[in-house]
């Protein structure tokens, strides 16, 4: 039965319908403006618009949804009341209108802020005394990251009358959503993982997330994050790039279980390290020879952060609804086409000849990605199982 | 045989690829140098990025590998013999009380002798040559080796010794299944910590004995002020070094102890 009152009986249904839809319509924004030039200008700019709404906004969506999600589950507590999910989502869409009418009206964009500073604080009050109490407390990095997420996300904000010094935060952010996507991974890829190896093999060897492996990546990211903030000319971020991206690639050694991998929902988070790897090699690399992060690098966490969304999106989006997991092979295989496709904005800057033409067909592998992905979840986001 | 060479294979690939975590660290390493040189300058430190490149284009040219070749023999030759004498007489020590006590005083004064002490002792004796790089560091490990000889041969259980004797486990197993396994717990952090230091004195050796080997490479660019590549041969040294370990030491440590695991 399709009833709006669905969509309200778990967070994830709503925040992860919030999400598609964001990703659908911010890109058609953003095409707008960058291949068609149609006048938009928020204070600070389009370009800061378009990396604070793709990251922000649209993880910021898929956050809310998991942790809502996954947190009475660790916890075996109760789920919120539906009450706080429309005053979340109501927060989080206030925050997206006020900013894209900061266009028209410059003040708007302090109720942006103040939106998404409350939807955070929100969420962590939601979150927190839950986890705290929990005697194991092994979940309590989950609120610290989403604390460092608000702290960044004001910090943007505050920056913003500078679109330079604010362009610097969004690495901060970037690395800060990196951080919260490897303990998601952690959290999902126990599960997920460990399934494929009892339907494949009883007695193989069980998959572990190592903490101490996540933690060196964790320590990585972070100091590149802060370092690529404060000192954004310098050496050092080269080499802490590349640390960031050895110790993603060591993380790899949990996941090399044999055959397992080959399973689509093994496959999925394991090429989203490979992408974060990818994406702190590149900007080691770039900074090492040109002495500047490179846009494909970060365009490359972005892809891993996207892919990781969209896993999120289909793993739990389908599982929690109880629909179970989508084993239509096609489903995987036009999704990691389209996520191939998106991989080209990654090379844009090294093919200048063709930079606007690879942003196009990036641009359409998004939408592509994200159509699939809305086609797919539409009846587990909006329906339940009879 | 398919299988065997698959596992071996798999074996090879796990191996190398858990090395991404030490890389991973060495990098934090390379970001911490990379701050120094920002603060203090390139004269007195250069940039990690000069410093591989500088070796990169001395690479290029056969002296530094004969250089490099000459310091890792005579390291390598001192660090054997250290391993062996080290161990084996330690390993005899350790076998009777008396000779425990006997030993301990004198390895105590021979780990209180400088190296440089002793690289005096041997220019005096042996003169300009391998001699006395070789000597200066069989003589630094060894007291070391034998240290952890003695006290991995001290503390095998008792208890198992006599069970042993009872059953009357043939010897040659009661040592190859019994007491080695337990004697090299100790004798590898012995070997690790060992290797590391003969690399460290073969140089200062070569620095004031040797006209040929990194070491003395080293004092000709110091003499020059050349920082570069005084850094580009640290890391030649390193590199060499890192190989030694990674490549012989830990997959023979990770081969030895894995009953510890299984245990």
């Amino acid at each position: 039965m399709k009833t709006v009152s669905t969509l309200w009986d778990s967070p994830h249904r709503i925040f992860f319908l919030l999400t598609i839809i964001w990703a659908l319509l911010s890109m058609l924004l953003w095409g707008l403006t960058l291949f068609l030039s149609v006048p938009f200008n928020p204070p600070g700019g389009p370009l800061l618009w378009h990396i604070h709404e793709f990251l922000f906004a649209l993880s910021g969506a898929a956050i809310i949804g998991f942790m809502l999600t996954a947190v009475p589950e660790f916890t075996s507590t109760e789920p919120v009341n539906y009450v706080w999910l429309k005053r979340l989502a109501g927060l989080w869409l206030a925050g997206r209108v006020a900013y894209i009418t900061a266009h028209w009206l410059t003040p708007a964009i302090w109720l942006a802020a103040m939106a998404d500073t409350l939807m955070l604080i929100t969420l962590l009050t939601l979150t927190t005394p839950v986890l705290w109490q929990d005697l194991t407390r092994k979940h309590l990095s989950l609120p610290l990251a989403l604390l460092l997420l608000l702290i960044v996300n004001v910090m943007f904000y505050y920056e913003l009358p500078h679109p330079g010094r604010a362009l610097q935060s969004t690495h901060l952010l970037m690395g800060t959503l990196m951080i919260l996507l490897l303990l998601a991974l952690a959290r999902i890829s126990m599960s997920m993982v460990n399934s494929a190896l009892e339907e494949k093999q009883a007695e193989a060897e069980p998959y572990l997330a190592r903490p101490p492996r996540r933690q060196l990546a964790i320590i990585c990211i972070l100091l590149f994050s802060v370092c690529s903030w404060y000192f954004p000319a310098a050496g050092i971020n080269a080499w802490l790039a590349l640390a960031a991206a050895a110790a993603i690639l060591n993380i790899l050694n949990d996941w090399h279980l044999g055959r397992v991998l080959l399973r689509r929902w093994v496959l999925l988070p394991y090429c989203t390290l490979w992408l974060m790897a990818a994406g702190y090699a590149q900007l080691g690399i770039s900074g090492l020879l040109y002495g500047s992060v490179s846009s494909g690098g970060q365009h490359l966490l972005a892809a891993a952060l996207m892919t990781a969304i969209i896993y999120v999106v289909l793993v739990a989006g389908g599982v929690h609804s109880g629909w179970g997991l989508d084993e239509r092979k096609r489903v995987i295989i036009l999704i990691a086409t389209a996520l191939l496709l998106l991989q080209l904005r990654a090379l844009a800057p090294l093919v200048p000849a063709a930079y606007y033409p690879l942003l196009a067909i990036a641009a359409g592998g998004w939408m592509l990605s994200w159509l699939l992905v809305l086609t797919i979840s539409w009846r587990t986001l909006w329906q339940r199982p009879a | 045989m398919a299988s065997l060479v698959h596992r071996a294979t798999s074996a090879c690939f796990n191996y190398l690829w858990s090395g991404w975590g030490a890389a991973s660290s060495l990098l934090l390493f390379f970001a911490a140098w990379q701050l120094a040189a920002d603060i203090f300058g390139p004269l007195v430190l250069p940039q990690p990025l000069h410093a591989i490149n500088r070796l990169w284009e001395l690479l290029h040219h056969a002296t530094p590998w004969h250089d490099i070749a000459v310091t890792a023999r005579r390291a390598i030759s001192g660090f054997v013999l250290s391993l062996l004498a080290g161990s084996v007489l330690g390993i005899g020590a350790g076998m009777s009380m008396t000779t425990s006590m006997l030993s301990r005083p004198v390895i105590t004064v021979l780990m209180g002798i400088p190296p440089v002490a002793w690289l005096i002792l041997a220019l005096l004796w042996f003169g300009m040559g391998d001699g006395t790089p070789v000597f200066t560091v069989f003589i630094a490990c060894f007291p070391i080796i034998f240290l952890g000889a003695l006290q991995g041969t001290r503390t095998l259980d008792g208890q198992l010794k006599e069970v042993a004797l009872v059953f009357r486990i043939p010897m040659t197993m009661r040592w190859k299944d019994l007491y080695l396994p337990h004697i090299f717990s100790y004798l590898f952090p012995a070997w690790s910590s060992a290797l590391g230091m003969s690399w460290k004195i073969v140089v200062m050796a070569e620095l004031l004995s040797t006209d040929d080997g990194i070491g003395a490479a080293l004092a000709v660019s110091r003499s020059h002020l050349d920082s570069v590549t005084s850094m580009a041969w640290i890391l030649a040294l390193i590199s060499t070094l890192l190989a030694v370990e990674y490549i012989l030491l830990e997959p023979l440590k990770r081969h030895v102890e894995a009953w510890r695991e299984i245990s």
